[in-house]
C-alpha cells in the first residue's frame, strides 16, 4: 500500500469513528425538533419534516425543567467550589507545611481513596437523614464536598512548582497566606481548572445521589428530573430528547471553553470523570 | 494515579526547630487542612465504619435496628440475584471493555500520524464522554428501541431482521455496551495518544531499519512500549465497569429489564438499599461489591503486568 492511500485509510476511519460518535447526539437535537406525530411515527426520521422550535418552551411546560436546571447549577456548582478550596488548602498544607501528623494524616486519606463509593451511601444517607438533610442543599453538598483524589493530584501539581518561588516572596515580606494566594494559586490554574471542570461535570451528571435524597422540585436536578419527565410523557420523545438536548449543551459549552486544560489534565493525570 | 507513593520532601525545617515549638503553633497548619479533614471525617470515613456495623443488623431504615450478626454475608454468599449480577457485571465489562480499547487504540494511531484538522477529530471523540449520562441513556433507548429505532431501521433496510435489543437478555447487554464503548472511547484514544507521543520516533525507526514492517513494528515496539498506559485503561475501564449504574437503570429499570440481564452489582444494591429499604443486606452487598472490585482489579493488574515483566527478564 502506498503511503498516500495509507494516509487515506487512516483518515477515513477517523472520519468514520468520528461521524459513528456524533450520531447520537445530532439525532438528539434533530429530534428534539421534531412535531409530536413525527417523532412517534412507526417508521422515524432523521431530519425535521418540519422544524418546531416551540417544543422548547413545550418542555418547560411540562415539567419544572428551569428549576431542574437552577437546582443542578447550584448542587454541581456548590460541591465544585466548595471541594476545589477546601482540596486547594489541603493540598497545599500537605505539600509544603510541616507539622506534627502530617505524614498519618495524608496516610490515612490514601488508604481511603480505594473504597468505593457504594460502601459509604447507605450509611451517607443515613446520616443526612438523621441530621435533617433530606431535600435540602446542605444535605445534597456536604458529603460531596470533599475529594480524596483531588487533594493528592493538587499536592503532587503543588510539590512540583519551586520552593524558590515562594521563598523570594517570603523575603520581600509575605507571609504564609500571601505566598499562597498570590504564588501558589495563580501557577496552579490549570490544574485547578481542570480539577473543578472534572467535578462539575461529574456532578451534573450525578444521578444515585440527588435520586436518594432529593424528594421534591426544591433540590431535584436535570439528572433525576429527565427520568421523572419520560415517566409523566414516555411517549413523547421529541419534547424529552429536547430536555435532554438543554442538559447537555451546559456541559459541552464549559468543554468547549476549557478543552485545553482538560484535554491537557487528561494526558497528565489520566483523572476521569466517573 | 501511577505514583500513589507520597515523595519525599526536603525538609523546610531543621529537626531542632520542629519538636521544640508547642503544637498550637501550628494552627494555622492544621487549620488549612481542617476544613477537607472535617468533611472528610464526617461523610468519608465515618461512613465506612458505620457500613461495617450496619452489614451486621436487619434495618429498614424506621423501626428500631435488631442485631443480625453474620446472617447478611452467609445469605450475600447463597443469594443467586447477586451471584447472576457479578456475572452480569463481568460480561458487560468484557463485552465494552474489549472492543474500546482496539478501537481507541485505532483512533490514536490515527490521531497520531499525520492528519489534519486534530483538533477537531479530539474534540468530537471527547463529547459523548462529556454528555449527560442520563440524557444519553435515553436517546440510546429510542436508537436500540425494537419499533421506532434507528438501528432495527438500518437492520430492515439491508434485508435483516429486527432484533429486540431491550426485550432480549442478550440485547440488552450489547446496548449496555454499546453505550459504555461510545462514551468511552474517545477518553482513552486520547490517553492513547499521548502514550504514542511519548514513543521516541528513533525507536520506531530503528525497529524499520532492521527490516521490520508496519505490522511487526506496532506489535513488537510500539505496543509493549504502551503497556503502561493499556494498564492504566484497563485499570480505570475496570473500576468503572464494576460500578456502572446510570445505563442499565435508564435503559431497562431497577430490576435489569427481561431475565434481569442488565442487573449490575451496584444496581442490584440500589434496589435491594433503597427500592426495598434493606439497609442492613444493602450494606452487606456493598462489602461484597468492594471485595469483587479489589479481587478484579487484583487480576487485572496481574494479566496485564507479566508480560511486561518478561519482556523485562529476557
Amino acid at each position: 500500500m502506498t503511503t498516500d492511500a495509507k494516509r487515506r485509510l487512516v483518515v477515513f476511519t477517523c472520519f468514520l469513528v468520528t461521524a459513528v460518535t456524533m450520531i447520537p447526539i445530532v439525532m438528539m437535537v434533530l429530534v428534539a425538533f421534531q412535531s409530536d406525530a413525527e417523532s412517534m411515527a412507526a417508521q422515524p426520521s432523521f431530519w425535521p419534516g418540519s422544524w418546531h422550535p416551540e417544543n422548547l418552551t413545550r418542555a418547560f411546560d411540562l415539567v419544572p425543567l428551569g428549576r431542574f436546571l437552577l437546582n443542578t447549577v447550584i448542587f454541581a456548582g456548590g460541591t465544585t467550589l466548595l471541594e476545589t478550596a477546601t482540596a486547594a488548602l489541603a493540598a497545599y498544607a500537605f505539600a509544603r507545611l510541616e507539622f506534627p501528623g502530617r505524614t498519618w494524616l495524608f496516610g490515612i486519606y490514601l488508604a481511603t481513596l480505594m473504597i468505593p463509593t457504594q460502601v459509604t451511601l447507605v450509611p451517607q444517607f443515613v446520616l443526612v437523614a438523621k441530621l435533617g438533610g433530606i431535600d435540602t442543599w446542605p444535605g445534597m453538598i456536604l458529603p460531596h464536598a470533599f475529594t480524596a483524589i483531588g487533594v493528592f493530584l493538587l499536592r503532587q501539581f503543588f510539590l512540583g512548582i519551586p520552593r524558590d518561588y515562594e521563598e523570594a516572596a517570603r523575603l520581600d515580606g509575605a507571609n504564609r497566606w500571601q505566598a499562597f494566594t498570590k504564588v501558589i494559586l495563580p501557577l496552579a490554574v490549570p490544574a485547578i481548572a481542570t480539577l473543578a471542570v472534572f467535578k462539575f461535570i461529574g456532578q451534573w451528571n450525578n444521578l444515585l445521589w440527588p435520586l436518594i435524597i432529593s424528594n421534591s422540585d426544591a433540590t431535584r436536578t436535570v439528572a433525576v428530573g429527565l427520568q421523572f419527565f419520560q415517566d409523566t410523557n414516555g411517549t413523547q420523545w421529541n419534547l424529552l430528547l429536547m430536555a435532554a438536548t438543554i442538559t447537555t449543551v451546559p456541559l459541552i459549552v464549559i468543554f468547549f471553553l476549557t478543552q485545553r486544560w482538560f484535554v491537557q489534565g487528561i494526558s497528565m493525570s489520566g483523572l476521569g470523570g466517573r | 494515579m501511577t505514583d500513589v507513593l507520597p515523595r519525599v520532601d526536603a525538609p523546610a525545617e531543621s529537626p531542632a526547630t520542629k519538636t521544640s515549638r508547642p503544637w498550637f503553633s501550628f494552627l494555622p497548619q492544621y487549620l488549612a487542612i481542617s476544613p477537607f479533614y472535617i468533611l472528610f471525617a464526617v461523610f468519608g470515613i465515618y461512613p465506612i465504619f458505620f457500613a461495617a456495623y450496619l452489614a451486621l443488623q436487619r434495618w429498614d431504615g424506621i423501626g428500631p435496628m435488631e442485631w443480625a450478626g453474620l446472617e447478611n454475608f452467609t445469605f450475600l454468599l447463597t443469594d443467586g440475584e447477586f451471584w447472576d449480577a457479578i456475572i452480569n457485571t463481568l460480561v458487560i465489562w468484557v463485552m465494552s471493555t474489549v472492543p474500546m480499547i482496539v478501537l481507541a487504540l485505532l483512533v490514536a494511531l490515527g490521531l497520531n500520524s499525520a492528519i489534519r484538522f486534530k483538533g477537531v477529530y479530539r474534540l468530537a471523540y471527547f463529547t459523548p464522554n462529556v454528555t449527560s449520562i442520563v440524557a444519553m441513556a435515553i436517546v440510546f433507548g429510542s436508537v436500540f428501541s425494537e419499533e421506532f429505532g434507528i438501528v432495527n431501521a438500518l437492520l430492515t433496510a439491508i434485508g435483516l431482521d429486527p432484533v429486540g435489543w431491550l426485550s432480549d437478555p442478550w440485547g440488552i447487554k450489547v446496548t449496555i455496551s454499546a453505550m459504555i464503548i461510545w462514551r468511552w472511547v474517545g477518553y482513552n484514544a486520547i490517553i492513547f495518544l499521548a502514550g504514542l507521543q511519548a514513543i521516541s520516533p528513533e525507536v520506531i525507526e530503528a525497529a524499520k531499519i532492521d527490516g521490520a514492517n508496519a505490522w511487526q513494528t506496532f506489535t513488537k515496539v510500539t505496543l509493549p512500549l504502551l503497556r503502561p498506559v493499556l494498564l492504566f485503561s484497563v485499570l480505570m475501564s475496570a473500576i468503572g465497569g464494576m460500578q456502572v449504574f446510570v445505563e442499565p437503570q435508564i435503559l431497562v429499570g431497577v430490576s435489569g429489564g427481561v431475565e434481569n440481564a442488565g442487573r449490575t452489582m451496584v444496581l442490584y444494591f440500589y434496589e435491594r438499599a433503597f427500592q426495598q429499604n434493606d439497609f442492613g443486606y444493602g450494606a452487606a452487598i456493598a462489602w461484597g461489591i468492594v471485595i469483587v472490585v479489589l479481587l478484579f482489579a487484583l487480576i487485572n493488574w496481574r494479566l496485564v503486568q507479566r508480560p511486561q515483566r518478561d519482556g523485562a527478564a529476557r
